[in-house]
């Protein structure tokens, strides 16, 4: 390419090499700490709060240095901004899109079929008073705990949920006398085998999610660091090396916008900072959830993992990703990075998502997933970079269809995080079921208090609060808790679930031929044939995630209402709504 | 003409550089500012297309056609993007024949200054602009053509804009930092030392949060630039942000050793300064349970450390409640 038709950015590619970090030494295995998404959003099993199982989950979701595969979008001699503009001009923005995604797909499904799984159930100490002979709606809390054991044992490797039954067998004398026990008593004894068998399957204490940094710990100064190294990187993004790739992502029309984001977003981290509103989960919810960050302006919760291991780039951008929300409200997520569609969306849309904010800065700090030199052109227009007009293809209707209901997915996860921190909030401080004024707590909220919207929830969402009309707000008796420690496993399992169906959107619907192999392989040829418009195949695209994934609620069919129903009600105006269990069939 | 025969003789009359072909279209009723042709690297305007082309007779031929305005066809922002590789004779025969103003800034506030500055531009054709445009346009975000020669470490450059006066510490509108604060916290560090070697370099400037290059390099623990910044006799090493916090202060804080050992290097760091909450730096690294850093300060810190220790830490320890009264929180 002569120096005349060199492109903006991929002067700039080698510009952005530049801004390294001296005096930071590289880890032997820094090469493979990129990620496709550094939001932890791959289930991080059995050790969510350990950061080396958080990197090597960043590396599955990378799909390098597993096999030796060469990363489509890292600058390498292989793939290098050349070869990725390449690919742009003989393809399109989608082709590099599907290129990256791919690139990943074989590492998650092998993640999927080697990494040790599991569901978490709430301790004996918490279950038990709920099913002891006699207590207020025992049946509920006992249908509640068979769910979570069948959830724990379905995640379970076969060799794994063998020994767990074995164990329950020899508890109840044979597998003859487990199968004629009385159902509380086949739970209890399955619950027991799965803790004895994994005592991480416990579920952690509800307390111990969004709490501060600890006493006698590195908590307060590797948020700092945290938050130093961020502020750092979000005020680069302003700087004038970052131009053409502001240009290149958002347009040369929204260059000043973003930079009047980013701008917002550190202000505002300074701000949750100075006062304290940087938190963590210590409960083992984030890993189970596949939760890196949570924020509004008011809280930044990261997963224990980014606050254990701060001093690097993917803990960085995670940092940056959730200052974005932070800082302007309109800013949310209407996809991550690699997922479909992502370099073809909307201006406006590419403004108001925090995963685009990550592109500059990867650029910046030669990171995985930088999408180097590709010129982002919202489908089927043109845009204008460097004097060179860009034009993309309009969506075709399953292209459209793909990204619709990778949103969903992704749409019904964040809903269901949300509402499991009400949940918690409940099961924390029962009085609120009935005494918190919800219109004054909540912006948009027209219920009055939790018990006139969350017993519809609880339906939606397969938990045990609508089945119990002995509960009640007053008192310290856990039987009659308005949420117990089962429900909030329940919803911890859901979110899991949902967690699990957005990953797999994100690999199987990366492009038209991976979403027709998905569904091929699982709907009839007559579904998929009945499937002629956008709309009709999003909706078969759901179902076929839900049957992949495995029952979340009940049947396939149920679970794609849900997580409809989840998606299109994620604020807490549409969440705290007064709406009886019946209004969902 | 139909589009589609207007592009297809268009793209045809570009390739043969035969500017009579593009006029005969023009007088046929296309209107050539709005073509987009397509081509191997991609589709461009007509008029950028000529523009790249290299081909200085044939831009001034086809800017001289009736109807042909280069700042209609050219896009409000990123319009001098074209100009980033352009050789001499085509800035030449634009300047001749466009009629635009070589000054004129974009959108963005952004100069042909600014592009040539941040693409690495051939240095001839810089001094040819330098000659004829100010050397310090500010665009929107405050940037000049020097930050955007340094962001880019384009050193040559950035002495000729020196020689021609160009300013040194110009503040980004966005955050304040200046070329200084953005080459620490950036790690480019021929660049610190380029600054620091230049006399009007202020290198107790601090940006929007009253924060010097001192204390960027000390919170990220650049060791090098700091060990350039310590080198200049008028750095004041007692320098507060808007928080009331020194340089020694933020890297107690972070528990660096490294940086304070090199901060203490100063005549006079300000051991025994202390912020607003009365803590000094000792009483940061000792919250900080650095007690390497402890070690460092605790002979030199006069000052009797009163304040309580993990007070931050005990106050933020207890759970937080769901975020009241704000909308649901994004992953």
């Amino acid at each position: 390419m002569s120096r005349l038709h060199e492109h903006p950015a991929a002067a700039s590619a080698s510009a952005g090499r530049r801004w390294a970090e001296p005096g930071r030494s590289p880890r032997p295995d820094e090469r493979q700490h990129g990620s496709l998404d550094d939001r932890a959003d791959d289930p991080v099993v059995d050790r969510g709060d350990d950061r080396a199982a958080d990197d090597r989950a960043a590396d599955d979701r990378a799909g390098l240095g597993v096999d030796g595969r060469v990363d489509p979008v890292r600058p390498s001699a292989a793939w290098g901004p050349p070869t990725a503009l390449r690919l742009q001009r003989l393809a399109g923005n989608r082709a590099v899109t599907s290129a990256v995604t791919s690139a990943v797909a074989g590492a998650v499904r092998r993640r999927r079929g080697t990494a040790p799984v599991q569901r978490r159930i709430p301790s004996a100490a918490a279950t038990n008073p709920l099913t002891a002979p006699g207590v207020v709606d025992r049946g509920a809390h006992v249908a509640g705990l068979e769910r979570l054991n069948e959830r724990a044992l379905s995640e379970l490797s076969a060799a794994d949920r063998a020994t767990v039954m074995a164990a329950a067998h020899t508890a109840a004398g044979s597998a003859a006398a487990f199968a004629a026990l009385p159902p509380v008593d086949r739970a209890t004894t399955l619950a027991t085998a799965l803790r004895t068998f994994r005592p991480a399957l416990v579920l952690g204490d509800p307390a111990l999610i969004n709490v501060g940094p600890r006493p006698s710990t590195a908590d307060a100064a590797n948020i700092a660091t945290l938050v130093t190294n961020a502020t750092a990187l979000i005020n680069l993004c302003m700087a004038p090396a970052a131009v053409p790739h502001l240009r290149d992502v958002f347009g040369a029309a929204n260059v000043g916008t973003a930079q009047a984001r980013y701008a917002a977003g550190a202000t505002r981290l300074a701000w949750l900072h100075t006062h304290g509103k940087i938190v963590t989960d210590r409960s083992g919810y984030s890993g189970q959830v596949g939760l890196g960050g949570l924020t509004n302006s008011a809280r930044m919760a990261l997963s224990p993992g980014t606050i254990d291991s701060p001093a690097n780039d993917p803990a960085t951008v995670l940092v940056l990703h959730e200052s974005m929300h932070a800082g302007t409200a309109s800013v949310k997520d209407h996809g991550y990075l690699g997922t479909p569609g992502f370099t073809t969306l909307a201006p406006g849309t590419k403004l108001d998502n925090a995963a685009h904010y990550e592109v500059p800065a990867r650029r910046l700090r030669s990171m995985a997933h930088a999408y180097p030199g590709i010129v982002f052109v919202p489908a089927g227009t043109s845009v204008t970079v460097g004097g060179t007009v860009h034009t993309a293809a309009p969506l075709t209707p399953l292209e459209q269809a793909n990204r619709d209901a990778s949103e969903v997915t992704r749409a019904a996860w964040n809903m269901g995080l949300n509402m499991h921190s009400l949940w918690v909030r409940i099961n924390l401080h029962r009085t609120d079921w009935s005494s918190l004024d919800l219109t004054a707590a909540y912006t948009g909220a027209t219920a009055a208090h939790f018990e006139d919207c969350m017993p519809y929830w609880s339906k939606v969402e397969a938990l045990t609060v609508h089945d119990r009309p002995g509960l009640s707000a007053a008192g310290a008796v856990t039987q009659t808790a308005p949420v117990t420690q089962i429900d909030v496993a329940l919803s911890e399992g859901l979110v899991r679930l949902v967690s699990r169906a957005k990953d797999l959107a994100k690999v199987q619907l990366a492009s038209e031929t991976t979403a027709r192999a998905f569904m091929a392989s699982q709907a009839t040829a007559s579904e998929i044939a009945a499937a002629t418009t956008s709309a009709a195949m999003k909706d078969l695209l759901l179902l076929c995630l839900c049957r992949a994934v495995g029952s979340m609620t009940g049947a396939p069919t149920r679970d794609v209402r849900v997580l409809n129903e989840m998606a299109t009600n994620r604020t807490y105006a549409a969440m705290l709504t007064p709406r009886s269990p019946s209004a969902f069939p | 003409m139909q589009v589609d025969a207007a592009v297809a003789a268009a793209r045809a009359a570009v390739d043969a550089r035969d500017a009579d072909a593009l006029a005969t279209l023009a007088t046929d009723g296309a209107d050539l500012d709005a073509l987009v042709l397509p081509g191997p690297e991609g589709e461009r305007t007509l008029v950028e297309q000529v523009l790249l082309t290299g081909d200085a007779a044939f831009v001034r031929a086809v800017l001289a056609i009736p109807g042909v305005s280069a700042g209609r066809a050219l896009p409000e922002h990123g319009s001098w993007c074209w100009a980033r590789g352009a050789p001499l004779g085509v800035l030449e025969a634009f300047a001749e024949r466009s009629g635009v103003d070589l000054s004129g800034a974009d959108g963005d506030g952004m100069t042909l200054l600014h592009e040539l500055a941040s693409a690495g531009a051939d240095p001839a054709v810089v001094r040819w602009v330098l000659d004829r445009v100010p050397v310090d346009p500010r665009a929107t975000d405050g940037s000049t053509p020097l930050a955007h020669a340094l962001g880019n470490g384009n050193l040559a450059l950035a002495d000729e804009l020196r020689r021609r006066g160009a300013e040194l510490d110009p503040p980004s509108a966005w955050n304040g930092w200046t070329p200084l604060i953005t080459a620490v916290v950036a790690g480019m560090q021929d660049v610190v030392v380029w600054l620091l070697a230049q006399d009007g370099t202020d290198v107790d400037l601090g940006d929007a949060t009253g924060a010097t290059a001192l204390h960027h390099a000390a919170r990220l623990g650049r060791l090098d630039a700091l060990d350039a910044l310590l080198a200049r006799p008028d750095l004041d090493g007692q320098a507060r942000d808007a928080q009331g916090s020194t340089a020694l202060m933020d890297a107690a804080r972070h528990g660096r050793a490294d940086v304070v050992a090199a901060l203490l290097r100063h005549p006079d760091p300000g051991v025994d300064l202390v912020d607003p909450d009365g803590r000094t730096a000792l009483q940061h690294a000792l919250d900080a349970g650095a007690a390497d850093v402890v070690a460092l300060l605790r002979p030199l810190t006069t000052v009797p450390t009163t304040a309580p220790a993990l007070r931050a830490a005990d106050e933020a320890s207890g759970p937080i409640d769901v975020a009241i009264g704000d909308p649901p929180m994004d992953e």
